[in-house]
Order: C-alpha cells, then structure tokens, then sequence
C-alpha cells in the first residue's frame, strides 16, 4: 500500500468512526462518497430507478444502525454495496408472486455464433429477468460492486470458494442463455 | 470454446451500460437529515419497566393502536403472508449428525449428543422443532424423536422395530401437533405407521385398513384424521379411535389433504398402470371429481403438494421423452394456473413447498443412484436452482422446509 493509499484508508477510518458515533457531517460525507456505486448495484438488481432509490434509502437507514458494529471501518464500501445488495434482492423477492408461465411453451432458437460477440448487443435485461435474486445479487456485487470473492463470501456467510463456484455456474449459464438470445 | 476473461470483461461492460439509468447523484445531506430524523422518531429503549407507568401504558396503547392498524392494512390488502413469511433452511443427514442449509448454500451444523444413527429430520411447519428416525448403534429397534431446531432438548417418542434401509416418510399436521412417521420394514411387505403428538410425547401405531403398507399417506391439519390408500379404496382413519370409513373406492398413487381441510386432493390410478388422474374430493367424501389435466409421461413421480395457504396445490410429473421432471401447478377450485419445468434428473425423492409459497424444493436423485441427491429450488417465477450438496450428505426424506427465524 502506497503512503498515499493508507492516508486515506486512515482517514476513511476515521470518518467511519465519526459518523457511527453520530456525526451527521461525517455520515453525509460518507453518503456523497459511496451513494452511487450502492444505485447501481441496487439498479442491477431490480432494474427500476424508483425501486433502486427506495433499497439505497433503506439500505442507508440500516447502516446508520448498524456502523457501530462494522468491525474492519476500512472496508466500509464494500460493506455499504452489501446492504444495498441485499435491500434490493428483499425487493426483487417480495415481487416474487407473479402469474405463473407455462416456461415449456416458451422455445427460442437459437441463433448460433459467439455469444461474447453478442453479449454488447443483447438484452441483458432480459436475460436478468430469468434469474432468482440471489443470482442478481452475486453478479451485482461481483460485476457492478466490483467486489473480490472473498468479500462477497464475507457478507453472504458463504466461503470463497463457494462464491466462486456459485459464480462460475452461473456464468455458465449466462453464456447457455446468450447461446439462445 | 469462449474464453472465461472475455465474456466476463464483456459482462462488466454490458452490466455498465445496463445501470446506466440508476440515479447515482444524490443531495447528500437531504438523505442524512431523513435517515437521522426517522431515527429519532424512534422510541428509546428503556426496557420493559424503565419509564414511569404512564408512559408505559401510553406506549403500549399506541404501539397496540399502530399494530392494529398495520394487521388491518395487511389483511385487507392480502399481503400479510408475503410480509411475515420468510424462508429459513431445510434439513440434511449424514447419518449421524444434520445440517441445516438455506436456499443460498447459508449451512448451520445441528449437533446431537449421543452416536444413534439418525436420519430422516423433518421441519415442523413452525421450524422450532424438527422429528428424525434413530437406531441405537448395532441394535434392531429404531426410534422416533423430536429436537429443537438448534439440536437441543431431544424428546423420544417411540420406539419399536423401525430400522432397515427401507422406504420411510415423515408428515407433520399443518398445525404442527401430529408428525406421522412410516417406514416399510422389508422391501415389498409390512410396514409401520407411528402417529406422534410431540407436545404431549405420546405415540402410538396405527393399523391401517386393508394390510397394505401405504407408499403415500396424508394427515388431515388438526392431526386427528389419516387419509391412506387400502387395498381398493382410500380409507379415512381415526386416530384416536382406530375407525376408518372408506373416502372413495380405487386405488391411488399420491395423496395430501389441504391445509384449509376443504380438499383432498389425490392422484388416482395404479402402480400396474401409466393411467392418472388429479381429483379433488372432500373431507367427507362428497363431491369427488376430476381435474381436467393430462399429466405427461409416466407413474415414476407419485407426489402431490399444497401450498401452506392452501391455494395452489403442485402435481409433480415426469415426461418420459425428454426425461425431465415438470410441476403442474393447479388451484383450489381446480383450475390449473401453470407449470413448471423442465428439471432434469432421473428420479425424485421428495417435494415440499417453500413457506413463503414463492418456491417448492423438488429432490432429484442423480444418475449413480438414490444417494447422489439434488435439491432443485424451483420458483414461481419461473427460476430454478440446484443446491450443492455437502459430501456425505443426502436429502432423501420428504422435506420440511422451515420459516425464517426473527
């Protein structure tokens, strides 16, 4: 770590610190700082602004709660784009009951070609609509949050390895769903 | 061949342009003064008997009015279920110990003193307690047992002859008072019924009519009544009494009587035969009738499920062409609303529903045999996901699913 990096990640600290013992200044600064990453990652998830806004709203009153107990202040983003990960797969899954499809009177034919080729052009919110939440939420956090998969085991109770292969199934089935897009 | 690197770069893009609607600016210190006022709009705690008494009553009295009023929005609104129910872990065994795993792979290992072989833990509807089989070690006699949902406070029910790798089920009442445990004794001859009421630890065996030791049987909501296929008729049994009246004459592959005690829905035809058919009959036996839907592929997949609110209720079913398992999902009045599919494995085990009624768990048996077994969560929504399951473990008795704890 460069002298540079561990001034701010001693001052990260030390904002955390200040805003978990109450410091609405200190709070604000953390909410300019990492508000947006925590949209996107929520926006990946359901995939509607106005629902996307409410999971960060939520997952924002949660953090105030709960930063006290945050125990390693230094990865207070990561920490952050969980909750509002997870705030937002709450989302996904209260929508869950919707009218039932008969999915074998769905066929799609494939187009054939490399679908890493495709995967610029195609619909990914189409694609996204096929998977349960907790399948949006580990990609979210993987490809939006940008999170390691140690940190995703961290926060999931999961173990790395277990993130990993969870991970690498689905992306195996992201490419057999891009096969048939 | 896609390389992995690639595809993932370009996933990252897409996902990039993807979020690109997300409002990622904010008024910062508008979002601090809403957190921080509804914050303060919270009570502080002051424990049960902190503040003066009047306080405390007027508390209690607007806490009890905003309770009110949220149970009557809820109600009315019809989501009181989707808000209180969420789902917690099912139950796996290694033949000694189990190992509660949540639908995202989440495990919490479930010690029991003692070194019985155990198998077979089965969720009460309230996931507080769980019943499970146990064999002394190198004894003949087996046991019934309940424990509480962390392993602790383990009460025997019953013991009598119960051992052999034989086939076994596990059926709670839906009110939680009655698990029925059966196993057959040998592979193609007697078996046993034991009905167990855990909180008052009294058990007793049951006789059943017709001799036949029953491959499905269903246990009305209160746990006082048996449904159970005789040798040519479905027979309704008493089980403080013993008496049995005939609900329907026929035979039958699956049977699972309505947590709102208005159906019984079974799967009628013979085990000779690839002829089935969902029916709907009442409690009573009045109003028997078929449901009008043509079930693909063969007799392999014998299973029947309601949904704990009793409004859907799931036929599994087998298309012996592609050889994959499909859920028809049909409701309370009859109407089939869905289905399901295709899960590929070439077996199933067992098939419950999730509490929440948002998902069922569906236990595949994978091609080396009975023991290589796949949970697949399949979603209303059309998703579907298969659970890894620990080495050494099996999820081969029919399923209790558990709510989430608070």
């Amino acid at each position: 770590m460069t002298e540079v990096a561990i001034r701010e990640a001693v001052a990260n600290e030390s904002l955390v610190a200040r805003a978990a013992a109450g410091d609405e200044a200190a709070f604000t600064r953390l909410v300019a700082a990492h508000h947006a990453s925590m949209a996107r990652v929520a926006y990946a998830i359901v995939g509607e602004v106005d629902a996307a806004d409410d999971s960060v709203q939520a997952a924002w009153s949660v953090a105030w709660r709960r930063l006290r107990d945050l125990r390693d202040q230094g990865a207070v983003g990561p920490w952050l784009i969980a909750i509002a990960a997870n705030e937002a797969r709450q989302t996904v899954r209260s929508r869950l009951r919707r009218p039932v499809v008969d999915l074998s009177a769905v066929s799609e034919p494939s187009t054939g070609g490399d679908p890493a080729d495709r995967i610029e052009t195609v619909d990914l919110a189409r694609v996204l609509q096929r998977l349960g939440a907790d399948e949006r939420m580990l990609l979210a956090l993987r490809f939006v949050g940008g999170l390691e998969s140690n940190e995703i085991a961290a926060h999931l109770g999961l173990s790395a390895s277990g993130v990993r292969s969870r991970l690498s199934r689905l992306l195996d089935r992201l490419r057999g769903e891009l096969d048939h897009a | 061949m896609h390389d992995p690197l690639t595809f993932e770069r370009r996933l990252a893009d897409a996902y990039s342009r993807y979020v690109e609607p997300a409002r990622v600016t904010v008024d910062a210190a508008a979002v601090t003064r809403s957190i921080v006022e509804r914050a303060q709009r919270r009570p502080a705690s002051r424990g049960y008997f902190g503040g003066r008494a009047s306080a405390l009553v007027r508390a209690l009295v607007a806490v009890g009015l905003v309770v009110l009023a949220i149970a009557g929005l809820l109600l009315a609104s019809g989501a009181w279920r989707e808000a209180r129910v969420q789902n917690g872990p099912i139950l796996l065994w290694d033949g000694a110990s189990f190992l509660a795993i949540e639908m995202d792979g989440r495990q919490t290992p479930i010690p029991i003193p003692g070194s019985h072989d155990r198998s077979c833990p089965t969720f009460a509807p309230d996931g507080r307690t769980f019943a499970f089989l146990r064999n002394d070690p190198g004894g003949d006699d087996g046991q019934l047992a309940v424990a509480d949902a962390d392993g602790t406070n383990v009460r025997l029910l019953w013991t009598g002859r119960f051992n052999g790798q034989t086939f076994h089920q596990m059926v709670w009442s839906a009110d939680g008072s009655t698990v029925v445990a059966t196993k057959a004794l040998d592979a193609g001859g007697d078996g046993i019924v034991v009905v167990a009421r855990p909180a008052d630890g009294t058990a007793t065996t049951l006789d059943l009519p017709g001799g036949e030791f029953p491959a499905t049987i269903a246990v009305s909501p209160d746990g006082r009544r048996i449904a159970a296929p005789a040798a040519a008729s479905i027979e309704v049994v008493d089980v403080a009494t013993g008496s049995s009246t005939t609900l329907v004459d026929g035979g039958m592959l699956a049977i699972a009587w309505s947590p709102t005690n208005e159906t019984l829905a079974y799967l009628a035809g013979g085990s000779e035969s690839d002829e089935r058919t969902v029916r709907f009959v009442r409690p009573d036996g009045t109003a028997d009738r078929p449901i009008p839907v043509a079930l693909a592929g063969s007799a392999m997949a014998p299973y029947l499920a309601w949904s704990r609110d009793g409004r859907l209720l799931a036929v599994l079913e087998h298309d012996d062409g592609i050889e994959a398992f499909f859920i028809r999902l049909i409701d309370a009045e009859g109407s089939v609303v869905g289905r399901l599919g295709p899960f590929r494995s070439p077996a199933a085990l067992s098939f419950t529903w999730a509490p929440d009624g948002h998902s069922l768990v569906l236990t595949g048996a994978g091609g080396s045999g009975v023991f290589d077994q796949q949970p697949i969560f399949a979603n209303l929504d059309g998703t579907s996901e298969v659970l890894e399951v620990p080495a050494g473990y099996y999820a081969q008795c029919p399923l209790g699913w558990a709510p989430a704890r608070e």
